[in-house]
């Protein structure tokens, strides 16, 4: 409850170094998934048959591909941005899906308690105790695959966490309180949620979204490291680090480099939401 | 407590249902099973014979109950691959599957645990950053992201064990480490932050101000309340010792329930699928209901009311 | 004259749940009470916590459907909440809450908050809203440098006054006062009362006062309802009954107020538990922290008589006590 009560201007001590570090990644990812086209030396399908398996520079390789080449002399680095691009635009959209998804059901569930409630409380029940990779993969059994599913069913991700956060606060403040008060001045629902009960709730909602982002790049690249999640031509971290495990003996650059970005990126996420939740809100685990 | 018990058997119920309801709308949505099953091509007396057959020209809610019903009488199709019961194919997958994560399992407890109590017994020691490093590690570095390092480490570089298969006992040590690394890492963490919340409590303080000696208050007092929170996560950790490895399996070509799971999504075999889903939802509410007598078991408060 | 609103033989019963499936014991917080209010006049409602009068409020406000009896204003039976017609009723039905912190938005701006009603329910222009703002913020008290801030940043005097301006700001025709003024210091009260009871005078407004602060209520009421557990028990002019009460629990929590010089009436302490709404005694509920109690007292529950000042009171001995007194 006391979720929503926040420092309006939270004091001003400087963030440890590990959380500027871990900032500064995550700015370079981002920039790097924004400006990809740009970045990329070459096209990611580029075949470059006379300069195969080439490692990086510095273990024998040239520095035209300076991460080395895969079996069909496609330059790594370039596959790599892309792969960052695709990676970051789908735990993205999925991220916002799940916390818009979770965020209404919640409001629904305190708006209407009764049977609304309950059927929100149930279905928050059942995604919190099965496994999500199982019930993914048993979408992706009966439906195929496309991108779009895909990323709407990463969306399913995680909403839970901010069904819960949503309904908690916003009947903590249906029952006492600001939201209360504009109800009784003849506010419609609608206004009373998205103009004074979300504001006040934002905060712990992007800490929550923070928390899940990580969550969400793992299970991407966990599928697509099974070949059930991005297909090829199109190019993720697991994608390229299920493609590069055939050439693990070989030439094992094309897989470390992606696995790197990966373990990197959710742990600078996840500092990150460890720290703003320590600073925000403390209550939520 | 009966009422309680009641109650938790409600929900239950109720998950598996909501599990088989999911399963049914997934499989109408994705097409006609008569068709699907009998390919496009054959003729349409044979589909509609088949519908017929199998209850397909009924309203929907009836097939919802018939299929309702197969399931509740073990009626969990045939492979489309070889035409045998799915369940069979999962049953005889099962013990490899166990093979890895029961050891695993015994791996995240020894490990897991005492690391989370000495971390928070030492909170800020070096002990307690180490075990803290590890446990973001666990959690940041995907299973197999750590499975293929070590494998590239113990196998491919010095060679002293295998990199898949399961051929003898050493096969399996890469899966269960791997399995084991990174639960141990969620598990310490857990049970860190489990104590060191019942250590901030009054009647630690009490304890301690009343003379009574630091291990035995530990002992005594903080153990015994830190177990509670932390039995939903082992709870959590039983009930996925059949889903929990899909990902690991594939990357040591084990042959368990995982690696079925993900060769029968890429050849979209239904029954299969469907089977090890109905298994996981299984497996995880009987854990959960088992968390929730340990709980009465432990929290002699849950006893009375909820 | 006829009343602007009206309780008739009102009762709230929340149910109380023991355990998950157990069976709800009823909580008669409001027990078949009868009130009005005229246009322009103020009903004081005392009594300690838990007797029912935040209960009795929000009835009249509308914001609580009562399970028997009705509330009718201005002659119509109040509409079931959150539908168009309540939403737009509102407008003319007011409530002054006793936290102005909690209810007021912490991240909006109190000028905001303060115009906000108006937005609500589509009252002016742009232009015509932002005087009226300006009115309301002088009507208050509140210089526009204060309403530009954000609500922790003001005191909680300055709070009490911006969301009595909010509760003005569509000109309602009824004020509900929840204990508006006792989260504020003694000194701050009595400016906040003032304002208050001006501001009623010159638009008219018809309010309820609810308090445990009889001093408070004897000011401001032009009539006096004293509730306990729920039932009103002596009602009537405030002069009257804070002069001579004759309810027995009346005279307790009058003769609590401080007065200088010597009493005239000796100080009564209430003895026993203080009272529980879901545990209600038998018969008068109040037997037995009374210190008049009889057997009769114990079996049978005192209806709510008119006397021959215009007083009514619900006491069995109530004749004897006026007589002892006169």
């Amino acid at each position: 409850m006391s979720g929503t009560v926040l420092p309006a201007r939270a004091g001003r001590s400087a963030p440890p170094a590990l959380v500027i570090a871990a900032l500064v990644w995550i700015t370079m990812i981002l920039l790097i998934a924004v400006f990809a086209d740009q970045l990329r030396p070459f096209g990611i399908t580029a075949l470059d048959l006379k300069a195969r398996l080439l490692p990086p520079l510095g273990f024998g390789g040239t520095a035209q591909h300076l991460l080395g080449t895969d079996e069909l002399g496609r330059d790594v680095l370039s596959r790599l941005i892309v792969s960052i691009r695709i990676s970051l635009v789908i735990a993205f959209g999925a991220t916002a899906i799940a916390a818009v998804l979770g965020t209404t059901l919640g409001f629904l569930a305190a708006h209407f308690r009764g049977w609304v409630e309950q059927v929100v409380l149930m279905l928050i029940d059942f995604q919190a105790s099965m496994p999500f990779l199982i019930l993914a993969l048993a979408v992706l059994a009966f439906f195929g695959n496309s991108l779009p599913l895909f990323v709407t069913l990463m969306g399913l991700y995680g909403w839970e966490r901010h069904a819960r956060i949503a309904r908690g606060l916003a009947i903590a403040a249906n029952a006492q309180g600001y939201a209360a008060a504009i109800r009784q001045l003849g506010a419609r629902p609608s206004r009373i949620y998205l103009r004074h009960v979300l504001p006040n709730i934002a905060a712990t909602l992007i800490v929550a979204a923070t928390l899940s982002f990580p969550e969400v790049v793992l299970l991407e690249s966990g599928l697509s490291f099974l070949g059930l999640g991005v297909q090829p031509p199109m190019t993720s971290l697991g994608n390229m680090v299920g493609y590069g495990r055939e050439y693990l003996t070989r030439a094992p650059w094309i897989l470390l480099a992606p696995s790197a970005v990966i373990v990197l990126t959710t742990l600078c996420v996840s500092l990150l939401g460890d720290w703003l939740r320590d600073r925000l809100d403390p209550t939520l685990s | 407590m009966l009422r309680f018990l009641a109650l938790r058997l409600v929900r239950a119920a109720l998950t598996i249902a909501l599990v088989v309801t999911f399963a049914f709308v997934v499989l109408r949505l994705s097409g006609d099973p008569a068709v699907i099953i009998m390919s496009p091509e054959a003729p349409a007396e044979a589909i509609a014979a088949f519908r017929k057959a199998w209850g397909l020209d009924q309203p929907i809610w009836i097939q919802y109950i018939n299929y309702f019903g197969a399931i509740l009488h073990g009626e969990l199709g045939q492979s489309m691959r070889d035409g045998r019961p799915a369940i069979a194919l999962v049953l005889e997958r099962i013990p490899a599957t166990l093979a890895l994560t029961l050891p695993a399992f015994a791996l995240k407890l020894c490990l897991g645990i005492p690391a989370g109590i000495q971390a928070a017994l030492h909170r800020n020691s070096l002990t307690d950053r180490l075990v803290m490093a590890g446990a973001v590690a666990g959690f940041t570095v995907p299973s197999f992201v750590l499975g293929l390092l070590l494998v590239l480490l113990f196998a491919v570089t010095l060679g002293w064990l295998p990199s898949g298969g399961q051929d003898g006992w050493r096969s399996g040590i890469l899966p269960v480490i791997t399995l084991g690394l990174g639960g141990a890492g969620i598990l310490a963490r857990f049970t860190r932050s489990a104590m060191l919340e019942v250590l901030g409590q009054h009647y630690i303080r009490t304890a301690s101000a009343k003379g009574v000696p630091w291990r035995a208050v530990v002992r005594n007092h903080a153990l015994p309340n830190a177990a509670i929170p932390t039995v939903t996560v082992i709870g959590f950790m039983v009930g996925s010792l059949i889903a929990g490895a899909v990902v690991v399996e594939s990357v040591f070509s084990w042959p368990g329930v995982g690696r079925l799971l993900i060769v029968a999504v890429a050849n979209r075999d239904l029954a299969v699928v469907q089977c090890i889903l109905l298994m996981v939802a299984g497996t995880m509410v009987t854990a959960n209901f088992a968390v929730d007598l340990l709980y009465g078991l432990l929290d002699p408060r849950l006893r009375g009311a909820r | 004259m006829i009343p602007l609103l009206s309780l008739d033989g009102v009762s709230r019963i929340y149910r109380q749940r023991r355990g998950l499936l157990g069976r709800g014991v009823p909580l008669r917080a409001v027990d078949d009470i009868s009130l009005s209010v005229a246009p322009g006049l103020t009903l004081g409602v005392v009594g300690e916590s838990g007797c029912g009068k935040s209960t009795t409020g929000r009835l009249a406000l509308g914001l609580e459907t009562p399970d028997s009896g009705r509330v009718t204003f201005r002659g119509a039976v109040m509409p079931p909440p959150d539908g168009a017609e309540w939403r737009s009723q509102r407008r003319h039905l007011q409530l002054v809450p006793q936290d102005p912190l909690g209810a007021l938005d912490r991240r909006l701006t109190v000028a905001a908050q303060i115009a906000e009603p108006l937005l609500i329910h589509g009252i002016g222009n742009r232009g015509e809203r932002e005087d009226r703002l300006a009115a309301l913020l002088n009507d208050v008290g509140l210089r526009a440098d204060q309403a530009a801030r954000y609500p922790h940043e003001l005191s909680g005097g300055q709070r009490q006054r911006a969301v009595l301006a909010r509760a003005l700001a569509t000109s309602p025709a009824l004020l509900v006062c929840d204990e508006p003024v006792s989260a504020l210091d003694v000194s701050i009260q009595a400016q906040v009362i003032n304002m208050l009871t001006d501001l009623q005078a010159a638009r008219g407004i018809a309010m309820i006062f609810i308090s445990h602060d009889l001093k408070v209520v004897r000011q401001v009421s032009h009539e006096v309802a004293v509730m306990y557990l729920g039932r009103v028990v002596e009602q009537g002019d405030p002069d009257a009954i804070f002069a001579d009460p004759l309810h027995p629990y009346a005279r307790a929590l009058v003769s609590a107020i401080p007065v200088p010089g010597p009493r005239r009436l000796p100080r009564i302490v209430l003895s026993g538990d203080p009272p529980n709404p879901a545990d209600r005694p038998a018969g008068c509920a109040f037997h037995p922290r009374c210190s008049l109690a009889t057997a009769q007292c114990r079996v049978e529950e005192p209806g709510l008589i008119a006397r021959a000042d215009g007083r009514r009171v619900a006491c069995h001995r109530a004749d004897e006590l006026a007589r002892a007194s006169a």
